[in-house]
């Protein structure tokens, strides 16, 4: 009885309440604003890095220097530290935190 | 100073003296970031490497792997700066070459040198940019004013 259509519908129902309780971009990268960064420099490390285009970019730095804050990725914990950490090479003042 | 850009390639146009002096700050930077040279309570330490949490245990653990790493890079980037500097040099003029990867590594060099002068000046957010001779800062503003300019032509070319 369970032969045919059985397999298909377990798997469908394994999979529905795994990507709800573990949605894979649970952590996001925020950067701060900062009074040495210039706000161009700051645009071109936005294009640079997550490769954003220039109106995305300089919104995101607007958001920064208006806000003083901004989440410029989401994405895995592993992933938010290799931003994080490449920002910092970049000299930004970059964060790392679980997405409220 | 000069900055230009035709096609691919920016040309930075700069002086005599005006190249020696950022020699010197090239130097200045490669101490500054000698480790044994900077000291970890050193606000200069902390913006160079932040905390990348909130909570400072993981900040700290988190620096551990990184620091070191990020700290090699920047020299490195530094040793590349200085070497096409001083191959752009002649007895009259300074031309350096930059393709778009040359161009980006000039310009975080010069972020780190405005980071490091900046937080030593405690430069806040309305700085005016302007030189007053009874300041006994007077040198080290005017050096980070000038690294600000060329930023900034650098940027500005760059993003066309």
């Amino acid at each position: 009885m369970a032969g045919t259509i059985a397999p298909e519908r377990t798997t469908e129902l394994e999979q529905t309440p795994e990507s709800v309780v573990a949605p894979d971009q649970p952590w996001i990268t925020v950067v701060w604003n900062d009074p040495i960064n210039l706000m161009t420099y700051v645009t071109h490390v936005f294009m640079t890095v997550f490769g954003y285009d220039k109106s995305k970019a300089e919104k995101l730095m607007l958001d920064v220097h208006r806000r003083g804050r901004a989440v410029v990725s989401h994405g895995t914990r592993e992933k938010m530290e290799l931003d994080v950490n490449t920002l910092h090479g970049y000299g930004l003042w970059a964060t790392l935190q679980k997405d409220a | 100073m000069k900055v230009a850009r035709s096609g691919k390639t920016t040309r930075v146009r700069l002086s005599l003296a005006e190249s020696h002096v950022l020699e010197q700050i090239f130097a200045e930077l490669q101490e500054t970031l000698d480790s044994d040279a900077l000291d970890t309570d050193d606000p200069v330490h902390e913006r160079l490497f932040p905390a990348a949490y909130e909570d400072d245990e993981e900040a700290e653990a988190f620096r551990e792997l990184t620091e070191s790493s990020l700290r090699q890079d920047r020299i490195e980037r530094i040793d590349q700066c200085l070497a096409e500097l001083l191959r752009a040099r002649s007895l009259v003029r300074t031309e350096i070459q930059l393709d778009a990867e040359a161009a980006d590594r000039w310009i975080r060099v010069l972020n780190d040198m405005r980071l490091t002068f900046g937080t030593r000046l405690n430069i806040s957010e309305d700085d005016d940019y302007e030189l007053d001779a009874d300041d006994p800062d007077v040198h080290v503003r005017a050096r980070y004013v000038w690294l600000t300019a060329l930023q900034d032509m650098l940027v500005t070319s760059l993003m066309g």
